[in-house]
């Protein structure tokens, strides 16, 4: 609804929907950051946010990093839950009626017990993303009940708070008003449905089992599991909202069809894993044998599958794969380690001779990754630009520099793009998630910074603008100053006072005044008529008794010109009388209109001056200065902890560089080893058969010793 | 689910990654011993019991990540800091160029969209075109799902004026069609907000033009 008060008969909008459906918009779009300005905007303009804004700028702050923020949005709002509901609660006791639209009917209490527990979830996730498993624990405690809705993600995130204890989950909650046997059996079949429907709940219990050393039942339910079609659940909004890795998509079937074969494969995967551990080396052949080729997981199971196809004694099949392993993922611990297996199944089958020469590459392959690293480490420490080591620059930084910055720009936006690394090695180093965590901050603390610059730039103009104004101002007020002087108000009342006068003569005498109403053209004939006449007269005073006759003639002319003159006058005369009483009226509505303006105009300056009004130039100036010496300390802030986070940052690399060093040295003594093993047996070998071929040498020898 | 896929993914990958990193390194050192895999394997059926690496492994959100370190923290304080700032330097803007006393914004929403495919609207004023929009399908379904778009914050002085309002867009079956309406409104000293809303008329099938005015 979008009336939320009725007062005095003016039903007021409700503001606070508003302003939420206008993040709305912008978060549809993925604009996470114009979304969660338009939020604090209405915190800010309307004093406080209402249960849904809460919620929606505790997803939003998910959305763009803030978690701690996201956290205390989250606590405030189940306090401020609480405390609604307890207050509920009293009333009921006291039987006080309930309104009909108040927000109090069951539905909207359903809703909000709902959105509570979401909140409370989502709380739960928060702090165990940031380690804290004790105030995750508590909070999960504080779940009264678990709506079928939700009861997946109540499941899951009870098992990783409690690990490796077994969490006392509460039984599902359905409706209040249904009878207690009824309810007992609908929450039994519709908890069995919940874990039964959930991949998630299912993965997790086949990995307790694994857990426990329950062999059989793992293997069963993976089996069930990975030859499953598991439907992905429908998600609510408020779902979706604080997923973190969600991708707004409109291809959702093809997301949903990946995550679901992403279940089939990890399902198989463990099973494989399981299956090797009891040797059942031919079962793990079987099952991954027809593993997919693009999948998340291809890279363990192809080394699994290379290593139960050499058990199986298939040899060819064996070797077809440690070499597709090795040259397929040159970069990764398993791909070195498939290839020293390569060079010494070549070696037990191909004889030593070719296992040498397998051997020779694999090592030659070691010291070039060796090579590489080294040159890696050089670089890298030599780059002053870590986000610039492989790419030169984010593309969102491009796009700062050329935004206009006022007014109200739209496009004066924030966004942060993911740091993928170019450079391989790096790629590799990042797979750590603390190191690529750091880097992602890094790139957010880059882009953060660029927009400080734009801020400082929006900053510097709302100044010059406001000087501007203010300019503006002081010669309006001057230029209003003159104007008191001059008493142009007062004039133009007198010259209406005079006007009205002559209105009223000539309304009052229609017959004599109608004159008044002439027309510009009847005017100069007017007056070329009176000008007429007093030639006339003073013709008749200066002229003898034979021009009397002509002067007689004239006169009869000009009293006829006159006569019609003035007939046309009159017949004018009611028209053009409304009209100008019409002019009067429209004159001094003007007049009015002019003085309500101009005491408005001096009220105005004699707030301005004093002060008085909320958003006068004087405090504008105040609130853009306050702002402006807020921006040069960012920037120093930026600055250090850009350098913070790039020292952690070269630490994490260097001690990725040494790990893989070390790993590197390691399966290089490894290969020469088994070289100097392989060469050692070519040496027996060779002796053996020199023995075989000259026996008499051997026994001379012999005898001689 | 997409949170909790995410947690889960996390955490099984991770004890997949921990279980293969225990697995390669077992089948290293049984390499360089000479041992055989299969020896491998079985030591690392074991060693998955015996080991804390892989407890930890088996609880991979429990132990604190990056995000709770205190360089998280400072960093998430200081975006913080910056938005903050730039809500502050927005609505000083706004005050500055758009007091209440001459403010007027035009919003537009949709509800339900069901029998009309938005595609462009232009609004004017007194005979004067103010704003036009061309909508991205992005954009149209955000204002399907229940978004108010913003489209034009400006000034006008005080007294009766007419707004014009055309929406271009397809019906049903993929005709063009225009959807237009004229307001006469008066401005008086507060802020004047107005809303174009597009409602869905399940009556007749067609979209209806509405035009509120947002009392403050």
């Amino acid at each position: 609804m979008n009336i939320e008060s009725k007062r005095e008969g003016v039903i007021k909008t409700n503001l606070h929907e508003k302003y939420y459906q206008q993040a709305l918009y912008y978060y549809f779009q993925g604009d996470y950051f114009t979304a969660l300005n338009i939020i604090k905007v209405s915190k800010l303009r309307l004093g406080r946010l209402d249960q849904t804004s809460q919620l929606f700028e505790a997803g939003l702050q998910v959305n763009i990093g803030l978690q701690e923020q996201a956290k205390q949005t989250l606590l405030s709002f189940t306090s401020r839950y609480k405390e609604s509901k307890d207050q509920l609660t009293n009333k009921q006791l006291v039987n006080e009626p309930i309104i009909k639209n108040e927000p109090t009917s069951i539905q909207h209490k359903e809703n909000a017990n709902e959105l509570l527990l979401l909140a409370l979830l989502s709380l739960a996730e928060q702090f165990l993303a940031q380690g804290e498993v004790v105030q995750a624990q508590q909070t999960l405690a504080e779940v009264s009940h678990v709506t079928q809705r939700l009861y997946q993600q109540y499941h899951v995130l009870s098992q990783l708070a409690y690990w490796p204890e077994q969490p006392n989950l509460l039984p599902l909650f359905l409706h209040e008003d249904l009878e207690d046997n009824e309810g007992n059996k609908s929450v039994d079949s519709n908890l069995s449905e919940v874990v039964h429907e959930s991949p998630y709940i299912q993965l997790n219990k086949a990995l307790r089992l694994i857990e426990e050393g329950k062999f059989t039942p793992a293997i069963n339910l993976l089996t069930i599991i990975k030859n499953r079609h598991w439907q992905a659940p429908d998600q609510t909004f408020w779902q979706l909202l604080f997923a973190t890795d969600k991708e707004l998509s409109l291809e959702k079937q093809t997301e949903a069809q990946l995550q679901n074969q992403a279940i089939n494969d990890y399902a198989r995967l463990l099973l494989a894993q399981l299956f090797a551990q009891q040797q059942a080396y031919e079962k793990v052949f079987v099952e991954l044998k027809t593993f997919p080729q693009q999948s998340p997981y291809t890279e363990p199971s192809l080394f699994l599958f290379a290593f139960s196809a050499q058990k199986s004694k298939q040899h060819t099949i064996a070797l077809s794969l440690l070499t597709l392993l090795h040259e397929q993922y040159p970069y990764s611990h398993l791909g070195w380690q498939a290839g020293l297996l390569m060079a010494k199944q070549v070696t037990e089958q191909k004889g030593l001779a070719q296992g040498w020469q397998v051997y020779q590459n694999i090592e030659t392959f070691f010291l070039e990754r060796i090579e590489k690293l080294d040159h890696f480490e050089t670089s890298y420490s030599a780059s002053t630009n870590l986000l610039g080591f492989s790419i030169p620059l984010i593309p969102s930084n491009k796009a700062f520099r050329n935004l206009g910055v006022t007014p109200l720009n739209d496009s004066f936006k924030l966004k942060a793009v993911p740091y993928t690394p170019e450079s391989i090695w790096l790629k590799q180093a990042m797979y750590d998630a603390p190191l690529n965590s750091l880097y992602q901050q890094l790139s957010a603390l880059t882009v953060f910074e660029q927009y400080n610059h734009t801020l400082q730039r929006k900053s510097d103009w709302i100044g010059e603008t406001i000087k501007l104004n203010t300019q503006r101002k002081s010669r309006i007020a001057a230029s209003q100053s003159v104007k008191d002087q001059q008493d142009v108000y007062e004039k133009l009342i007198e010259k209406r006072e005079s006007l009205s006068s002559v209105l009223s003569t000539a309304l009052s005498e229609p017959q004599q005044r109608g004159f008044a109403f002439a027309n510009n053209e009847e005017q100069v004939l007017l007056s070329r008529l009176e000008r007429s006449k007093e030639y006339l007269a003073y013709v008749v005073e200066h002229s003898n008794d034979s021009e009397q006759i002509n002067i007689v003639d004239y006169q009869q002319r000009l009293k006829r010109l006159s006569a019609v003159l003035t007939w046309q006058i009159k017949q004018q005369y009611p028209q053009r009388a409304w009209q100008h009483k019409q002019q009067l009226v429209s004159l001094d509505q003007n007049l009015k209109e002019l003085e309500t303006l101009q005491k408005k105009i001096s009220l105005l300056m004699t707030k301005a001056s004093t002060g008085q009004i909320g958003h006068s130039l004087s405090q504008l100036t105040k609130r853009q200065i306050k702002a402006d010496k807020k921006i040069s300390p960012l920037a120093k802030q930026f600055s250090q902890l850009k350098s913070k986070v790039s020292l952690s940052i070269r630490m994490k690399v260097a001690q990725f560089i040494n790990e893989q060093r070390n790993v590197l040295a390691q399966h290089l003594l490894n290969t020469r080893t088994a070289m100097a093993d392989v060469l050692e047996q070519m040496s027996l070998n060779d002796k053996k058969i020199k023995n075989q071929l000259n026996p008499d040498v051997q026994t001379i020898k012999e005898h001689r010793l | 689910m997409n949170n909790v896929n995410f947690l889960v993914k996390i955490k099984t990958i991770v004890f997949l990654l921990l279980s293969i990193s225990a697995y390669v390194f077992f089948i290293q050192k049984s390499h360089a011993q000479e041992a055989n895999l299969e020896e491998a394997i079985a030591i690392f059926g074991h060693a998955k019991k015996s080991s804390s690496q892989q407890d930890n492994a088996q609880k991979p959100l429990s132990t604190p990540s990056p995000s709770s370190s205190e360089l998280s923290k400072e960093v998430q304080k200081l975006k913080s800091q910056v938005l903050q700032l730039n809500r502050e330097l927005f609505i000083l803007e706004e005050d500055l160029l758009f007091p209440a006393s001459t403010q007027i914004a035009i919003f537009v929403s949709v509800d339900v969209g069901r029998f009309f495919k938005l595609d462009s609207v232009e609004v004017k004023i007194n005979e004067q075109d103010i704003a036009g929009f061309l909508y991205t399908q992005r954009q149209r379904v955000a204002l399907e799902q229940g978004g108010i778009q913003k489209l034009y914050l400006g000034n006008l002085k005080l007294g009766s004026h007419q707004l014009t309002a055309i929406f271009i867009g397809l019906d049903n079956e993929g005709r063009s069609i225009k959807i237009a309406t004229n307001h006469t409104f008066e401005k008086e000293d507060d802020s004047l907000m107005i809303e174009l809303k597009l409602v869905d008329n399940t009556l007749n099938y067609r979209t209806q033009l509405m035009v509120e005015e947002w009392v403050l």
